[in-house]
């Protein structure tokens, strides 16, 4: 073994280790449990309890009906036990569920936040040069996703491939198929509501429709890339994903999204129901699209991002109706 | 039901059912003929920068498609496996590099000597309806020469007379490093008359060239057919100063015309100018060892062959009669001789060095990339702990020392050199002896998929 001499400034100088002196070790992942990567914190910082007003004078209104229905039962039980026992059981059960069903959101909620948090990161490290951060985040992929580590990614592991070059094949081994997964549930909500808007003899049932549809569809997209969406979760995915669709809207006035609505408008000349199906399904189709693009664990890194335009083209035949099969 | 007697011979349904069939087969043949189905692929690279192993990698790791996920038809599952064409002359001794690899004490090829060619025809499911249907399996013809890196450097030759090239050799041989070893070849200058025999000044020059590929190391060495094995000095050419005696100029003139001619022209027309795919191997280590002189004739030399190309993308006639090189990949090899983290500034470094070619090359309209890669990959990254810090070494076999090591090679900068750094000694990368090859084995190699991918990607659709 040589020595060089200890150089306390500039660059560190060559030198050797004897392999037989084991004073080295292999470049492994972390042995602590990849449950629990190191994260950075989330982008934004939930606001603390304390200064939410709305959330006090929700919990003070709950408070104040239960505390009333628990006296009137009381006096009820007291008055005619017959009739009140039942009621109080009742509230029993409607109490536990409502706090099950809280319970659940809380939990879920903050499964979403813990993939948005990741999501982040994933941005980060698709570009990244550097070693050692994909592992962690990986394992919390695979945890999310319920997927087993891929041997392809563990030999890259070891061969010293860079992290974003580590994220490109994970995104490609797994992620892939996932897509495919997804954008099929959103060919196949755009055909449903656009077949169902057509049919639907009412404009109120219409949305109502498209609504169900949709959340369907969200549902099914996040189920995909590993998220079991409550109610809550998924009122609020929809929320941003109209949000963004809206943007993507006005963003798109003259560009060929634009084309894609004249398209669907020359349809309606044809037939004004069936034109408005055609809307509709292509509202749908953003919707879907939106919510691939804020599930997704990674953004669209190699892999061809899915477009509203082979949407349009996979959902409608040539002659403008909605196809009945697609594939 | 058409066998009956009776029927027409021509309304034998068998007999049109065949007709489709030859037809069908004609359509086949046409769609192969009409979409491109013939890459040639140009493997360059300085001497010892590694294009036969990188060749022997390639294809052993094609034959069956094994460990390569980052090429797209492997990963979808439609790569369906490769076998070697025969070609016309030498064909490249792929099974015999292939064995010494995967000897028990394997060993690095010897350098090449000679001009050897291989054709690889890859079979893979097509993609996209129309291919889908025109030819569901589709075909692509790979096709590689190895060479010695040598006769790279010839290539520039062509462009220029006897007095340019030896003004600029003469101004070259005036410099250090090489004015060390050119004493002999000097004195021989000084010594000129009339009667000097062109043989003996050829002979001298020689010998001169020898030192400086050997013991400089440097790359430009022109003529380069003059440094290979058994060279014929009838065949070769030494430049003479402008007050040389004019006969002597003049017969060297015509040796230098009739060398271009006989050797580099042929070499070029048969070979070089027909091109459509380029990788560039660059040995940036082996060039920071060897210090500021090395490195930038190193990066001379690269820049004088990329001269040689011709670069911008294939139209339809184009690649019938005329064809460019359509993409380019610049890859430090050996990579795997510095530490995974390294990777990076290798990249860029080399980026840096050959930004010049590659900012004409992108003016073309080409594909550029830069890769670090390591065909066979003979070392693992491992950390050690020096004077209180992590640090990452290389673990491999020693091939000077024939010994196991783990080595701290240094840093690789990532900007160019400055004097100091030539002078800190702070590169002392070592050279590693092979793996053996294991058929089958996954993590032997670095980055060669995604070098295959960005060459042959799209035509594997």
């Amino acid at each position: 073994m040589t020595a060089p001499p200890p150089s306390s400034k500039g660059p560190i100088l060559p030198f050797e280790v004897d392999p037989a002196s084991g004073r080295f070790e292999r470049e492994e992942a972390p042995v602590e449990s990849p449950r629990e990567p190191d994260l950075p914190a989330p982008l934004e910082k939930p606001r603390p309890w304390w200064r939410r007003p709305g959330l006090f004078a929700f919990a003070a209104v709950v408070g104040i009906v239960l505390i009333q229905a628990i006296d009137y039962l009381g006096r009820l039980i007291e008055r005619a036990p017959l009739l009140g026992w039942p009621f109080m059981v009742l509230l029993a059960v409607a109490v536990f569920t409502a706090f099950a069903a809280l319970w659940n959101e809380v939990f879920n909620m903050r499964r979403v936040r813990r993939a948005e948090t990741l999501r982040a990161t994933g941005a980060r490290l698709a570009t990244s040069e550097l070693h050692g951060e994909a592992e962690p985040f990986l394992a919390a992929l695979d945890n999310q996703l319920d997927e087993r580590p891929k041997p392809d990614i563990q030999v890259a592991r070891e061969r010293g491939l860079s992290d974003a070059e580590i994220v490109v094949l994970y995104e490609r081994q797994v992620l892939a198929p996932r897509d495919k997964r997804a954008y099929r549930l959103v060919l196949e909500a755009s055909r449903d509501v656009g077949i169902l808007t057509a049919l639907s003899p009412l404009g109120l049932l219409d949305g109502v429709l498209v609504l169900w549809r949709t959340t369907i569809m969200l549902r099914g997209i996040a189920r995909a890339y590993g998220l079991a969406l409550s109610p809550a979760a998924s009122i609020r995915l929809l929320k941003s994903c109209i949000r963004n669709a809206a943007i993507a809207g006005l963003a798109d006035a003259v560009s060929h999204a634009a084309v894609e609505h004249v398209g669907a408008s020359l349809t309606a000349l044809l037939s004004a129901r069936a034109g408005q199906g055609a809307g509709n399904a292509l509202l749908a189709g953003r919707l879907g699209l939106e919510a691939i693009r804020l599930t997704r664990p990674l953004p669209f890194i190699q892999e061809p991002r899915p477009r509203l335009a082979h949407v349009r083209a996979a959902i409608f035949d040539s002659s403008g109706k909605v196809k009945q099969e697609i594939g | 039901m058409s066998r009956e007697p009776g029927y027409g011979a021509w309304f034998d349904l068998n007999r049109i059912g065949a007709f489709v069939q030859d037809l069908g087969n004609e359509v086949v043949e046409l769609g192969d003929r009409l979409v491109d189905r013939h890459v040639r692929l140009a493997v360059t690279g300085l001497r010892r920068s590694g294009k036969t192993v990188f060749t022997t990698a390639l294809v052993h790791h094609l034959l069956d498609g094994h460990d390569l996920p980052f090429v797209a038809a492997v990963h979808e599952e439609r790569y369906q496996g490769a076998r070697l064409l025969p070609v016309a002359g030498p064909a490249f001794p792929f099974e015999r590099f292939r064995r010494v690899l995967m000897d028990d004490q394997p060993s690095w090829p010897e350098a090449t000597e000679t001009l050897t060619t291989l054709k690889l025809e890859l079979r893979f499911q097509t993609t996209g309806y129309l291919q889908r249907w025109i030819a569901p399996t589709g075909s692509l013809i790979v096709e590689i020469i190895d060479y010695p890196g040598e006769w790279l450097l010839d290539l520039p030759l062509l462009g220029m007379d006897y007095a340019r090239f030896a003004a600029e050799a003469i101004a070259r041989d005036d410099r250090e490093p090489r004015a060390g070893v050119a004493g002999e070849w000097r004195r021989t200058l000084e010594r000129l008359d009339e009667a000097t025999d062109p043989d003996t000044l050829v002979e001298v020059y020689r010998r001169y060239l020898g030192r400086v590929q050997h013991e400089l190391a440097l790359s430009i060495v022109q003529p380069g057919r003059l440094v290979t094995a058994d060279p014929d000095p009838a065949t070769g050419f030494a430049p003479l100063p402008m007050d040389a005696p004019a006969p002597l100029r003049r017969a060297m003139a015509e040796r230098f015309e009739a060398y271009k001619h006989a050797v580099v022209e042929p070499f070029y027309k048969e070979h070089f100018s027909r091109f459509d795919r380029q990788i560039v191997l660059v040995d940036l280590l082996h060039a920071l060892n060897a210090g500021r002189a090395h490195f930038s004739d190193c990066q001379e030399a690269l820049a004088t062959i990329l001269e040689s190309f011709r670069y911008g993308s294939n139209s339809l006639l184009a690649r019938l009669f005329q064809p460019h090189i359509e993409k380019l990949l610049f890859a430090a090899s050996k990579a795997d001789h510095v530490a995974a983290n390294q990777h990076a500034n290798l990249k860029q470094l080399l980026e840096l060095m050959i930004a010049p070619a590659r900012r004409k090359a992108r003016f073309a309209g080409l594909g550029t990339d830069v890769l670090a890669l390591a065909a066979l990959r003979a070392t693992d990254t491992v950390k050690t702990e020096h004077q209180g810090q992590q640090l990452s070494c290389v673990r491999g076999r020693s091939k000077d020392e024939d010994r196991d090591t783990v080595l701290f090679p240094g840093e690789i900068p990532g900007d160019l050199p400055e004097d100091e750094d030539w002078r800190s000694g702070r590169f002392r990368f070592r050279d590693f002896r092979p793996r053996r090859l294991v058929p089958g084995q996954k993590g032997q190699h670095l980055r060669l998929d995604q070098a295959i991918e960005f060459l042959l990607g799209d035509k594997l659709t």
